[in-house]
């Protein structure tokens, strides 16, 4: 297998570092406590790091590793009713935020440290237009129309002139990003900035973030849980585990040969364009709890499969594995001898894809209407034109696209949410399918135990009390979760447990065909893989039909045997998925390919917004596609069809049938 | 055959959570002074020294000088006997409304906002008409044409009191119905009866507790207030509002035959509202 990372270096930024070290912000042996309910919580513990001018600097954790903690602790900004302490020194251009006066720090933010967060909206003020906000941070220094054009937004005059929930969410994050960046500020703090974004505008959020850098030399920390995002923006990576740094260096180094287990262990679990698809994602059995873990012990020790007990006891020291690579491990000279890529595990099955050509859901010609309010009354909104989809059983049809792509629409029609406007859905069994749902906390009654909550759909069937028990201590057991959740409500759940009760409850009564909605989008790498795997081989052992709706084409490639691209409701392109990975015919399918990051062609995204224009008559791809003709304005073009069931739909593609 | 799914069993050991026994402070002593004024309500008769309508000694003693521990009223009657039998009458009329409105303004309240569109706005203009009505005047005519009874003045504030809840149940179970759990359950088919029951109803229960509770106090005082006008249980009978209002006359010369039927009638409502406070507290903190 090649290198999971493909990175492009930028030679701008390595000068950078070489040349430019001077230090804007050190922190110091920082430990960090919060109060949590009644808890005390040891956020940060021993942190030491430099970000030096000019560099960014990528954050990677999972959720709980405090990331966000060293970030608000930068900034000075942990919130008073956690009652902090701080212990260590942070000291940023040359002040030490755990020793300053109210006023200077204030100071110190306006004019030296600048803020992105993840969700613009809330961190816009929502009673304010966009003017206003700016000239808070400008006026008079500079013209506003300069800075929102700088950060790319191509209507700025307009866009002033606009209160923030008129935005689109990338034009929120272009405002927000304005706000702290074209101040110039020393250090700016970017919270997981582009999570919440559809991957192109996230392309197109992080080139804009690279060519900043590069004009106003100012250091980021760059939070980030996608270690794709991070070989694409960041010149050092830093990794944090349960508030404790274990590795931090070059991120080219860190990437393509992490030494420390955990970091291993991150980029074993990021699926790439290049994921094996007959092998499974989650490499290896997690030992937990192997040694009584002290708290002077490396928090990794119970999860790691090379822990011996002095690293439950003990956490090591810093081993200099090159040149400004740190990593604090005590197993590095065994770890060396094992190859990172580990091997493969093949999945138990051959999965007998497009096996059978059972139909067990057919649907065809499906559209659906909105009526939504607008300014001048009310307006249809076609959120899903005529589309079609065959899926056989044991089949799995991954439907990709950005939000507002009708993708979500389709999967509750399918699910019987909502009805379709016209157009005929075959399902075989004649039973609904079952979902899966995107988040899947809200997705179980919070006052139900798990046993209920997996029973509820036999009961409807009338299965007798001592039956259903049976089943569920079998699908319990089938998902890999152990009896003793039963009793359990979904609020003592982690996320990985959760997402594991609302799949159960789905195939405790096989269905014929899965839904499933973005099932892995908020969790962690770690768990992405394990419950990729869980679906896969639950579809394969109950051969269910599967339609998985995702935003990510690396998930999609790996998990369905074709793929569907959605674009303003309709299916614009569809076929075998490696076909449409390797050899994309539309040019929408090709932009979203050219915005994965992490994936080494990032650089081809646009930096600027592209037009997101309403066209009603011809294609509605057309206003952002870089090879649109004037026919395309005109009218859609017919669908053209080719081997293998593929379709596109667009002018440029010749030589299939009408 | 877990294990083919690169999991193992330790991984999945569910968090604890505080159980029933480890109740907060104030959940604690919400229910220990609800449940301390239930226990005198119910075991008046035994607590009672005397019988509180016959006479047993001379009129106006004085409190706290001989064996009549709150003195003796007008008529010679035992005030202490008198005022735990009124808290007996007041505590339980208050709960009965309560009850009533719990169940009556819960059905509508559920169903309005669970079944939403038409239904929704059908029943709630029928709950707006009967919250149109004014109490007291009700209460009066009720009253007037029924006759006087303890009976009749809570058949009025009951029907004035449920559209009260029926507007704050179909508040709750709409903002329930929005929520994702219960498009997930309707995917699976749950629907009716069990969807009300099981997936809306215990999380319309917490508001419908803390509004219960707070409107204790209030009750309580809406009732002596009628039964202080001559809307309540007719003469000889101990409600704490009308042994106010007939001994008001006496305030100056034998002032605890008044004051301490109002004692009591102030110490019900505190205890309604601190109650009502402490449970919303709790709520608040776990939500």
């Amino acid at each position: 297998m090649a290198l999971t990372f493909r990175i492009k270096k930028d030679p701008g930024a390595m000068n950078n570092i070489v040349d430019d070290p001077s230090p804007v912000v050190e922190i110091r042996d920082l430990s960090v406590s919060l109060s949590r309910g009644q808890q005390r919580v040891q956020a940060l513990k021993g942190i030491n790091l430099t970000i030096n001018q000019g560099e960014i600097i990528a954050l990677v954790g999972e959720s709980g590793s405090g990331k966000s903690v060293l970030g608000m602790t930068i900034l000075g900004l942990l919130p008073p009713t956690a009652d902090p302490a701080v212990d260590g020194i942070v000291s940023v251009l040359g002040s030490d935020l755990t020793n300053i006066s109210d006023r200077k720090l204030r100071e110190l933010r306006r004019y030296q440290l600048g803020a992105v967060f993840q969700d613009p909206m809330s961190s816009l003020n929502p009673s304010m237009k966009v003017k206003g906000q700016l000239r808070e941070v400008f006026e008079p220094v500079r013209s506003l129309v300069d800075a929102l054009t700088e950060v790319g937004i191509t209507d700025p005059e307009s866009a002033l002139e606009r209160f923030p929930f008129e935005l689109s969410g990338g034009q929120r994050q272009r405002v927000m990003t304005a706000m702290a960046l074209l101040k110039e500020p020393s250090v700016v703090v970017a919270d997981e900035p582009t999570t919440a974004l559809d991957v192109t505008i996230q392309a197109q959020i992080l080139n804009l973030i690279k060519e900043l850098r590069t004009n106003s030399k100012s250091a980021f920390l760059f939070i980030t849980h996608d270690l794709g995002v991070a070989a694409e923006i960041a010149d050092r990576i830093v990794v944090l585990y349960n508030g404790k740094v274990l590795e931090q260096g070059i991120a080219s180094d860190i990437l393509t040969n992490p030494s420390h287990p955990y970091t291993r262990h991150l980029t074993n679990s990021r699926i790439t364009m290049t994921q094996d698809k007959e092998g499974m994602l989650s490499r290896r059995e997690m030992r937990v709890n192997q040694f009584a873990l002290k708290p002077e012990g490396c928090p990794y020790s119970n999860g790691c499969e090379f822990a011996s007990e002095n690293c439950a006891n003990q956490f090591p020291a810093a081993t200099e594995v090159g040149p400004g690579w740190l990593s604090y491990c005590h197993h590095l000279e065994e770890l060396k001898l094992v190859n990172f890529e580990l091997s493969n595990r093949k999945r138990a099955k051959t999965p007998p894809s497009r096996s059978s050509s059972e139909v067990v859901l057919d649907v065809a010609g499906v559209e659906k209407r909105f009526r939504i309010r607008s300014s001048d009354g009310y307006r249809e909104l076609q959120a899903l034109d005529n589309v079609d989809l065959k899926l056989s059983k044991g089949e799995v049809i991954a439907v990709v696209g950005e939000s507002g792509s009708g993708k979500s629409t389709l999967l509750r029609i399918l699910a019987g949410l909502e009805t379709a406007s016209s157009g005929s859905i075959i399902r075989r069994s004649g039973s609904l399918p079952k979902m899966v749902f995107q988040d899947a906390g809200s997705s179980l009654t919070p006052w139900m135990k798990v046993s209920e909550i997996l029973a509820e759909s036999l009961l409807q069937k009338r299965i007798p009390k001592v039956e259903r028990e049976l089943l569920v201590s079998q699908v319990l057991g089938k998902v890999g979760l152990s009896d003793g959740v039963r009793d359990s409500k979904s609020s003592s759940l982690s996320g990985g447990q959760r997402q594991r009760v609302a799949i159960a409850r789905c195939v405790i009564d096989p269905p014929d065909v899965l839904l499933c909605d973005e099932p892995t989008s908020a969790l962690d790498a770690s768990l992405v893989a394990n419950t990729l795997d869980l679906l896969v081989s639950l579809k394969d052992e109950l051969q269910m039909g599967m339609v998985f709706v995702t935003h990510d084409l690396a998930v999609a490639r790996y998990i369905s045997d074709r793929i569907m691209v959605m674009y303003k409701g309709r299916v614009v392109e569809s076929g075998p998925s490696e076909l449409i990975c390797t050899h994309p015919l539309h040019p929408y399918t090709k932009m979203l390919l050219a915005s994965l990051p992490g994936e080494g062609n990032l650089v081809d995204a646009p930096k600027s917004e592209v037009s997101q224009a309403e066209n009603m008559t011809g294609c509605p791809f057309a206003p952002r596609c870089s090879s649109a003709m004037d026919r395309c304005i005109e009218a859609y073009p017919t669908s053209m069809r080719f081997e293998d069931r593929r379709q596109v739909d667009c002018f440029l593609v010749k030589g299939g049938m009408r | 055959m877990s294990l083919a799914y690169g999991v193992a069993r330790s991984d999945v050991k569910p968090i604890r959570k505080p159980g029933l026994f480890s109740r907060s402070r104030s959940e604690k002593a919400a229910i220990g002074v609800l449940g301390m004024v239930t226990l005198i309500a119910l075991l008046a008769p035994v607590l009672a020294p005397t019988n509180p309508l016959l006479p047993v000694t001379q009129p106006f003693v004085h409190p706290f000088t001989s064996s009549h521990l709150l003195g003796t009223d007008s008529v010679g009657r035992d005030e202490l006997s008198r005022i735990l039998y009124g808290i007996r009458a007041s505590w339980f009329s208050a709960l009965a409304v309560i009850a009533s409105g719990v169940v009556i303004g819960g059905l509508v309240g559920m169903m309005a906002g669970i079944r939403g569109g038409r239904v929704d706005s059908v029943l709630m203009r029928i709950t707006d008409g009967f919250l149109a009505f004014p109490g007291p005047v009700l209460a009066i005519a009720v009253v007037a044409s029924l006759g006087a009874s303890l009976l009749h003045t809570l058949l009025a504030v009951a029907i004035v009191w449920w559209p009260f809840y029926a507007r704050i149940v179909r508040g709750e179970a709409r903002a329930i119905m929005s929520r994702p759990h219960i498009e997930a359950a309707r995917t699976f088919g749950v629907k009716g009866l069990r969807l009300a029951y099981r997936h809306v109803m215990p999380g319309v229960i917490p508001a419908v507790v803390v509004t219960a509770s707070l409107d204790i106090g209030n009750l309580i005082v809406t009732l002596s207030g009628l039964s202080f006008l001559g809307l309540g249980a007719p003469a000889p009978s101990p409600e704490l509002g009308a042994m106010a209002a007939r001994n008001l006359q006496y305030l100056l010369q034998q002032w605890w035959v008044c004051v301490f039927p109002a004692v009591a009638i102030m110490f019900l409502a505190l205890v309604g509202n601190f109650a009502g406070d402490s449970l919303r507290n709790v709520f608040d903190s776990r939500s």
